[in-house]
């Protein structure tokens, strides 16, 4: 038998979303893929941002809750708050 | 004429001089010599002395204070000249029209230069005497009243003479050659007479009247529409011509009138009714006449009323031929250029017609629900896939997509066109046969104007997805060039925003470890580089170019990934069953299916199943099909998914009906919680101005039902009541 074949090309498509575990953002209740209510488009410009607590919020509704209170606080579990700096992954890491 | 007037000038001091001498007798025989004078000059006969002299016997005569005994005796000449003229007519009335009028003509001319040189005779009885006396007539006008008594007083004659006119023009009116010029003088007579304005222009015009009513009845039968037109017009030009020539201005417009009645406003549901096959033959220039005139008979109205329930009725049946759907678009689109054409080459562009145009065409293209949405949709595909090449017949890709869109501007369920140019884009994308990304680009910017940035920015969300990947794939390139474990493999990724694209059905599958590790590759390149997200393949979107060893030789594939797996299984087996192929791939079942169908029984047929049939089964076996040629070195293997765009269609028209209960929803609840309360016509109408797509009373009922139900809502006696 002479056949073979291998493939010389591929073209795939692929798609991404947030990885955050809960579907939607706690403050705006609008899913992470799509957009907070002052944004106009989903994805990179409505960006998900992580606090070291770990909880995930969109970066306009989580911006705007720190600047109505005092203390910057996660609304969630009131640890103080602080952006997690960009990493691979979220809140569970690379599978 | 004129040396006897000049002499008679010369004359006058001399005269006046005798008249100084204050001499007042022989009245009787200056009057007796007048006398004989008018008769002489009626006789047209040499006068008994000069003109000089008579002109003079006039002057003395009203100065001796004997100017209404003169007057009386003009008046009592004149008669007898004209009864005598009048029982002369009376002979000739057996004569045919034109010798009767010619006989009358020349009498009356002869007669009326008569009475010129009698008024210049008694000149001077006009100044003097007529002047003071109010209410008797001058000379001239005696003469003229006379004739006019005695034609009068014999109504044969007089009816006549009327009668030979109308006769004439009638025959003119016929096409027969008729003496213009005698017409026109007897006209003058007429009128000089003021016999004309006293009932003969009336009658005239009842015989008008009567001649092309009777033309009008036989001709909108006997002729098309177009003829017919032209001879309206024909006819206006001949009686506007026959009024320069001798009717008379005044005539002009009671005659237009009378042509416009008889010929168009009598029979103006049978010309409209006609339009229709002018419309259908886009005879612009006859339309164009026929605008003109129902401007005219200002019966714009209905001309505009009938342009529009054609639009309606003939695109109608266009929009609802659901056996030619495939032409539907290019069909309307023709439809409409020459409607257009006819709106600015006949109409005038009227703003009122252009109207008619649109409502016409929201009528047609609302006529049938949703599909020609779809059609539209599915039309730019096709455009827009061909690129400038799809334009080259028709002028520019711009005007091409402008006139598509135009049609798109009478859909009302634009919600229907954007879920289908959403997917269908989608597919252009992703399949990579988008002819042109600026003509995407131009074409949503179009889009943009007609669905506001909404909709459009997730077009062009899209949009930007396919170039943000390309430059992913440029850093991705370099990535792997600097790790020397790289496979051969040549891999390109298409990186999409979830939030901007249609859902697709994910298909989970094995791939081989190749495939895999260039994936996992791929992840590793771009989550290092955008954190906190996550990737999911598309198997079912992928495609690969696969170089194929058969016995006739290499060939290059362009299959799905789900093909490509299938095939690669088959270097190392010779045959293979289904559940074998199930068990290595790990699709779904029914895609399975699909896809060993699209490599053994369609067009290219490289796997061979046995036992052969017209479908896969699950007990079938395949193997590599020895006997496979084909033309080309490069093959494209067809998905079989082509032929279900029809379930395609319909699970995108279910999306579509699933988002309108959601935006019923949303509006009911936006409108209650602005008013409190309202009543239920109100709020459909309230809704209509929300909603971009028609909405269904039933539906709406349903989706208050719904909202009752889950208490955003409560009946009241007069309507609904928002509860808070």
């Amino acid at each position: 038998m002479t056949f073979e074949v291998k493939i010389k090309k591929w073209h795939a498509v692929a798609s991404w979303t947030w990885n955050a575990g809960d579907d939607v953002c706690g403050i705006c209740r609008m899913p992470f893929d799509g957009c907070p209510p002052d944004g106009k488009f989903p994805g990179d410009d409505s960006p998900v941002v992580w606090g070291i607590c770990t909880h995930a919020f969109h970066l306009q509704c989580i911006n705007r809750w720190l600047q109505s209170q005092a203390e910057q606080k996660c609304p969630f579990c009131r640890r103080q708050w602080e952006f997690k700096q960009a990493v691979v992954g979220g809140e569970d890491s690379d599978t | 004429m004129a040396s006897a007037a000049a002499s008679g000038r010369r004359l006058v001091v001399k005269l006046r001089s005798r008249q100084d001498t204050g001499r007042a007798a022989e009245g009787q025989a200056q009057q007796a010599q007048l006398k004989e004078a008018i008769s002489a000059i009626y006789a047209s006969s040499p006068t008994p002395c000069t003109l000089e002299e008579l002109f003079s016997g006039v002057e003395s005569e009203v100065a001796a204070q004997h100017g209404g005994a003169l007057h009386a005796l003009v008046a009592d000449e004149c008669q007898r000249k004209a009864a005598a003229e009048a029982a002369d007519l009376a002979t000739a009335v057996a004569l045919d029209s034109t010798a009767f009028l010619q006989h009358v003509v020349n009498l009356w001319e002869a007669y009326s230069s008569q009475l010129s040189l009698i008024r210049q005779v008694f000149l001077y009885l006009d100044r003097a005497y007529v002047v003071n006396h109010p209410g008797t007539l001058s000379v001239f006008q005696l003469g003229l009243r006379q004739l006019r008594c005695q034609l009068e007083a014999l109504p044969h004659v007089h009816h006549r003479i009327v009668e030979s006119l109308l006769q004439l023009v009638e025959a003119e009116r016929s096409g027969e050659a008729v003496n213009r010029y005698l017409l026109k003088r007897a006209v003058d007579m007429l009128s000089n007479l003021r016999l004309y304005e006293d009932g003969v222009q009336e009658t005239l015009l009842a015989s008008a009247t009567q001649y092309y009513s009777r033309e009008g009845s036989a001709l909108i039968n006997e002729l098309e529409l177009a003829p017919y037109l032209l001879h309206c017009e024909r006819r206006l030009g001949e009686e506007y011509e026959r009024c320069e020539a001798y009717l008379g201005q005044a005539m002009r417009k009671p005659l237009k009138e009378i042509v416009d009645r008889c010929l168009l406003e009598e029979h103006l549901s049978t010309i409209l009714e006609g339009s229709r096959q002018l419309l259908a033959g886009c005879q612009e220039q006859d339309l164009a006449r026929l605008y003109t005139m129902c401007a005219r008979i200002r019966a714009l109205q209905g001309l505009r009323l009938g342009f529009r329930d054609y639009i309606r009725t003939t695109g109608s049946a266009v929009v609802t031929d659901e056996h030619k759907e495939d032409e539907m678009v290019t069909r309307m689109l023709l439809f409409r250029k020459n409607m257009l054409s006819v709106l600015h080459n006949s109409y005038a562009s009227h703003a009122d017609f252009a109207q008619a145009l649109k409502e016409g065409f929201e009528a047609c293209l609302n006529a049938r629900a949703d599909k020609p949405a779809e059609l539209i949709a599915r039309y730019l595909d096709s455009i827009l896939r061909r690129g400038s090449k799809a334009a080259a017949q028709e002028g520019s890709l711009e005007d091409v997509l402008d006139a598509a869109l135009a049609l798109f501007r009478y859909v009302q369920g634009k919600d229907v066109f954007e879920a289908f140019y959403k997917r269908i884009l989608s597919r252009r994308l992703l399949m990579g046969r988008s002819a042109s990304m600026d003509a995407e680009k131009l074409c949503i910017s179009k889009i943009k104007a007609e669905c506001g940035p909404q909709f459009t920015n997730q077009l062009e969300g899209m949009l930007k997805d396919i170039e943000v990947s390309a430059d992913i794939m440029a850093g991705f390139k370099q990535y792997v060039a600097a790790r020397p474990s790289s496979g051969t493999l040549d891999m390109s990724v298409l990186v999409l925003t979830s939030g901007f694209w249609p859902s697709y059905r994910t298909f989970d599958c094995l791939l081989p470890t190749e495939l895999l590790r260039a994936q996992q590759d791929f992840a590793d390149y771009y989550l290092s580089k955008h954190g906190g997200r996550k990737l999911a393949w598309h198997s079912a979107s992928s495609n690969c170019l696969v170089r194929a060893q058969f016995a006739s030789g290499v060939k290059e594939l362009q299959a799905s990934l789900h093909q490509a797996i299938i095939l690669l299984l088959f270097n190392e087996h010779e045959q293979l069953s289904f559940a074998d192929i199930q068990a290595a791939v790990r699709l779904e079942e029914a895609e399975l299916r699909r896809t060993l169908a699209s490599m053994s029984l369609a067009k290219e047929r490289v796997l061979l199943k046995e036992p052969a049939g017209s479908e896969v089964g699950r007990s079938d076996v395949f193997k590599v099909n020895p006997g496979y040629t084909s033309r080309m070195f490069r093959v494209k293997i067809n998905n079989l998914q082509m032929h279900d765009s029809d379930e395609d269609s319909k699970k995108t028209n279910e999306q579509v009906l699933q988002d309108r209960f959601h935006q019923i929803d949303a509006a009911i609840v936006r409108i209650m919680k602005m008013r409190k309360t309202l009543s239920h016509n109100l709020l459909l109408a309230e809704l209509a101005t929300q909603l971009r797509f028609p909405v269904g009373q039933s539906d709406v009922k349903k989706r208050v039902e719904s909202l009752i139900d889950r208490e955003y809502l409560q009946r009241t006696e007069h309507g609904y009541e928002y509860l808070a």
